[in-house]
This record gives C-alpha cells, structure tokens and sequence, in this order.
C-alpha cells in the first residue's frame, strides 16, 4: 500500500516537474559561424573523405587550421552571428563592383557640308565617330564576399541544434572587354563586363554544441584550381529561463545578470 | 511480522528508505518515460547526409571501361577506388565536385558552384552607308562613311548582356530509413562549361556587309533523377560524351554518405 503511494506521489511530482518545466522554458543563445577556405587540389582532395566520416572529421578540421597557420590555404571569409534560439540572425561582408548595364550608342551621324572625307581640319562640321565611343548610362553594384542568413532550433534539450544555413561566397573573376564595332578610321567601342563567381549553399543540418562540420564544398576552376570548403560551427549556451531574460528586459537600469555556470552547456 | 516491525525502529527506518527509493525510481521511470515520448528526442535521431557528385573527364580508352564497370552493381566500389587513383595520378581530370551535408528532409538543398559570364543579347546592328557619288557642289546631306571591317565583318555593338551561368548545380531531397540506413534522393546535378566565345553572322546589311557578334559557346550536361542508394555507396548519374579535350567522355558519379556513425544494417 505504501509503495502504491510513493509511485502516486512520484508520478505527480513528475508531473508537476514537467508542467514547471514547460512553464520555464529555458533561454538559449546560440553562435554560428562558417569558415570558407580555398585549398589546393593537392591538400583538397584527401581532405573531403576525412571530412566526411565520422571518425576523421574533427581531425582533418584541425589540419585544415594548420593549414591556414602555414598559409597552405586560403580564408575567404568567415561570416558568424549570435542569435537567439528560433530566430534569425544575418552578416555580409562584402566589396560593392559597379560594372555597366545600358549603353548610348550613337547613332549614325549626317554630314551637312560638301560631303568630303576625310574632312579636313578647317571644317566647322567634323564627324563625331560613328561606333567607337560607348558610353554607359546605367550602372549596378554586385556585393563580392561572404554572406551567412541562418536560423537555429535548440532540440533534445540544447544536445542538438537544428541550423537552416544559407551562405554564399561571390568574387569578382575578371572584367572582360567585349569589342563593339569600330568607325571608319578603325576607332574600336569597348564595353567592360565582369565575370563573376559565385558559390552558394542553403543545407537545413542538426549539429552537436561544439562540433565542426563540412556543410558543402566545390571544386572550382578559376582563378586556378583549388577546392573551396564551408566548415559549420555551432555553440550553444544556456543562459537561463524566457521569464529570467523577460524580467531582466523589463529592468533596463539594473545589469543583465551573467549566465551561471551551472547553467551551461557541458 | 507487522506486530514485530512495529516495535522495531531499526526495521521502520529501513521501510521507509525502500518507499523513498521506490519513489525516487518511480520519478526516474516517469521522466524517462515523458522524454521518449518528446518529438524533438525522435527528431534527433535522423543523421545528416552528405551528398557529393564527382564530374570527372576522362580519355575514352580509360574512361569507356570504366564506366562498363561502374554500370555492374557487383563492380561498382572497385570501380569507384580506380576512378580514385586515375584522379590522383592525374589521368582523370577534376571537372566539379559539388558537396552538401543536409539533414533529411522534404525540402531541396542545392549548391551552386557557378561563373556568371556575360554575354550580349541585344545589338544595335550599324547599317550599312549608302553610297554617293562625291559633289562637291551639292548641298544635300551626306552619309558619314562606312565603318571599319575586320575580315570582312562588321562587329555589332552590344546594347544588352545577360549572364550565362557555367559550373556545376547540385540540388538534392534525401529521405532516410535509419533501420536499413537507405536513402531514397532525387538529385538534380547540372554541369556547364563555358568552351570560349564564337563569332557568329547575326545580320547581312544591303550591299551584303555581314555583322557578326561573339556568343559564348556553353556544354551542358544534365541529370534528373529519383532512387534509392544505401549510405557508403556510389552511383554512376550520367556518361556525357564531350567535345574538349578531344576523345574523352565525362562521368557524374554520386556519393552518399555521413558524417555520424549510422546503426549497423
């Protein structure tokens, strides 16, 4: 009989514990960042099945770094935010390229006088070339560097973290002068557009506090050879309960409290 | 037997630890219970997958027996390690190697590896001068004189661009069976190269000047498609006979795997 009450007793101080717990969920900040770096093909190549396996991965993360201390690789960029969980955080880095979009191209042009040619320097009425000048009228900008927009879910109390990730990588490859048609004495129009190379991922992935992972990769051609690598990181931490944070909020002379260390994430 | 635990304190003290630790025992059930019961708990259970297409170019001597092999299921890792060395001995060539970690789910991942190029869509064709006989008494307008030809041509003048996208796409839904840690994908692999710029006639004036303007010369090879592959494997997506280099073909070979130790199967 007794032991029948302490199972009652039990079960509902179970549930009294669970009805607490879903009154007080608890506040979590999360940061994310991803590290975009070039290697060779060379070092590239056998990294990718190291950094795809369970095993090897945190330790061809770690070669990767020594790599970038050894200037063996290069860091394209290294976008990361600090976010609340289930919100969303963005950064940019990135270099405006204005290039040319619309051009006046003149039109063929009347000459009014006795129609010699060449014109000679004593005319009032000399010929404006015919298709060589090209003169912009419209430009636009293109940002070149490194983007992140990313959203985060805490899941299985704070032992996972769902990332939606949507990062990119744009660089200015070239300005490539495009020929336009040359006037009678053989005055060519140039008209400048860039190339660009643009590198873009939007994986959804569940990460473990702490741990470094391969999100996506490619081999590129230009401007030489080499494979470009995004390598996820995500940490946790807990910094309290929703009602801690909104009463703190509430009080904006007195200081935010510092997260406990009983409090954190192991 | 109650009458003598009744009268004994000792034997009182030790019931009520064994209730404490009943109930202690019965917390701990309870919450285990609950927890397993909580969505994100299952949730957290499915792996990420990494999925990875290699686009690799290869001389046909080499690359036509390959693919024979890699179209024999029994045949296909062993092919897999020889397209591997071929790689690292430089015999095969590295076209695109697009690579996603996702989590399984109903939504497409993609990565874009691309060049945007630019390339003119709209010209103003120069036309073509009429002629006229040279008086130096004449009053009337005159046209200006024709412009200059390279080879014969008129080169058009670009009013409009575009951007052409050359490189490799990757988008893939995956849905996983973590029992018998297969995945069913549909994957959408695109691979363009960009072969460089040709002139092209795009008009011919009235006394047959030709205009031309260069357009860029674009090889693409695409792939769609839906099965199931177990974690580990390889696939062989696509054969593509290519133009450059000379007597090669290209293969698009598909590999999934994770980054997370998987249940046995």
């Amino acid at each position: 009989m007794n032991i029948l009450r302490c199972a009652i007793f039990g079960s509902l101080l179970c549930l009294l514990t669970s009805q607490l717990q879903a009154e007080e969920p608890p506040y979590w900040r999360v940061r994310i960042s991803v590290q975009v770096v070039a290697i060779d093909p060379a070092h590239g190549v056998p990294l990718i099945p190291r950094l795809k396996s369970a095993v090897g991965k945190e330790a061809a993360y770690d070669e990767i770094q020594q790599l970038l201390d050894r200037d063996d690789a290069e860091l394209l960029g290294w976008p990361a935010v600090t976010i609340a969980a289930n919100s969303s955080g963005e950064t940019a880095s990135s270099l405006g390229v204005q290039y040319p979009t619309e051009f006046d191209v003149l039109p063929i042009p009347q000459i009014f006088g006795d129609g010699t040619w060449p014109v000679p320097p004593s005319s009032s009425l000399v010929p404006e070339p015919m298709w060589g000048a090209l003169t912009p009228t419209a430009n636009e900008v293109r940002d070149c560097g490194t983007k992140l927009k990313t959203t985060a879910r805490i899941l299985d109390d704070g032992n996972l973290v769902e990332v939606d990730f949507d990062t990119s990588l744009t660089e200015l490859l070239a300005f490539h002068e495009i020929q336009g048609c040359k006037d009678a004495v053989g005055i060519g129009g140039i008209i400048s557009q860039p190339e660009f190379q643009r590198l873009t991922l939007n994986p959804t992935i569940r990460l473990h506090s702490g741990e470094h992972l391969l999100i996506g990769s490619s081999f590129l051609q230009k401007p030489a050879p080499r494979i470009v690598l995004f390598l996820g990181t995500v940490r946790a931490t807990r910094i309290g309960t929703l009602s801690q944070k909104a009463a703190s909020a509430s009080k904006p002379d007195e200081a935010s409290p510092a997260p406990s260390s009983s409090l954190s994430l192991p | 037997m109650r009458a003598l635990m009744t009268q004994k304190p000792g034997l009182r003290l030790i019931r009520r630890v064994g209730q404490m630790i009943a109930a202690f025992g019965t917390v701990a059930l309870s919450s285990l219970i609950l927890r397993a019961e909580e969505p994100s708990a299952k949730l957290s259970k499915t792996p990420n997958l990494t999925i990875d297409v290699q686009i690799v170019s290869l001389p046909t001597r080499v690359g036509i027996p390959l693919a024979r092999s890699m179209m024999k299921e029994e045949e296909m890792e062993g092919a897999y390690q020889r397209l591997q060395e071929l790689l690292a001995a430089g015999t095969a060539q590295l076209i695109g190697w697009p690579l996603i970690t996702t989590t399984p789910r109903e939504n497409q991942s993609v990565i874009h590896a691309t060049n945007e190029i630019p390339w003119p869509t709209e010209w103003n064709a120069p036309g073509t001068p009429i002629s006229f006989r040279q008086d130096p008494d004449s009053h009337s307008p005159r046209l200006a004189p024709p412009p200059h030809k390279d080879n014969g041509t008129i080169a058009a003048v670009p009013e409009r661009f575009e951007m052409a996208e050359a490189g490799s796409i990757l988008e893939v839904t995956p849905q996983i069976s973590v029992e018998q840690a297969a995945v069913d994908l549909t994957v959408l692999v695109r691979s363009i190269g960009c072969l460089g710029n040709v002139t092209t006639i795009i008009d011919r004036g009235p006394q047959r000047d030709a205009v031309s303007a260069e357009q860029p010369l674009l090889e693409q090879t695409t792939v769609n498609q839906t099965f199931t592959l177990r974690v580990g494997e390889h696939a062989l997506l696509g054969i593509a006979k290519t133009s450059t280099p000379p007597n090669s073909i290209r293969l698009a070979v598909l590999s999934v795997t994770s980054p997370e130790a998987l249940p046995k199967k």
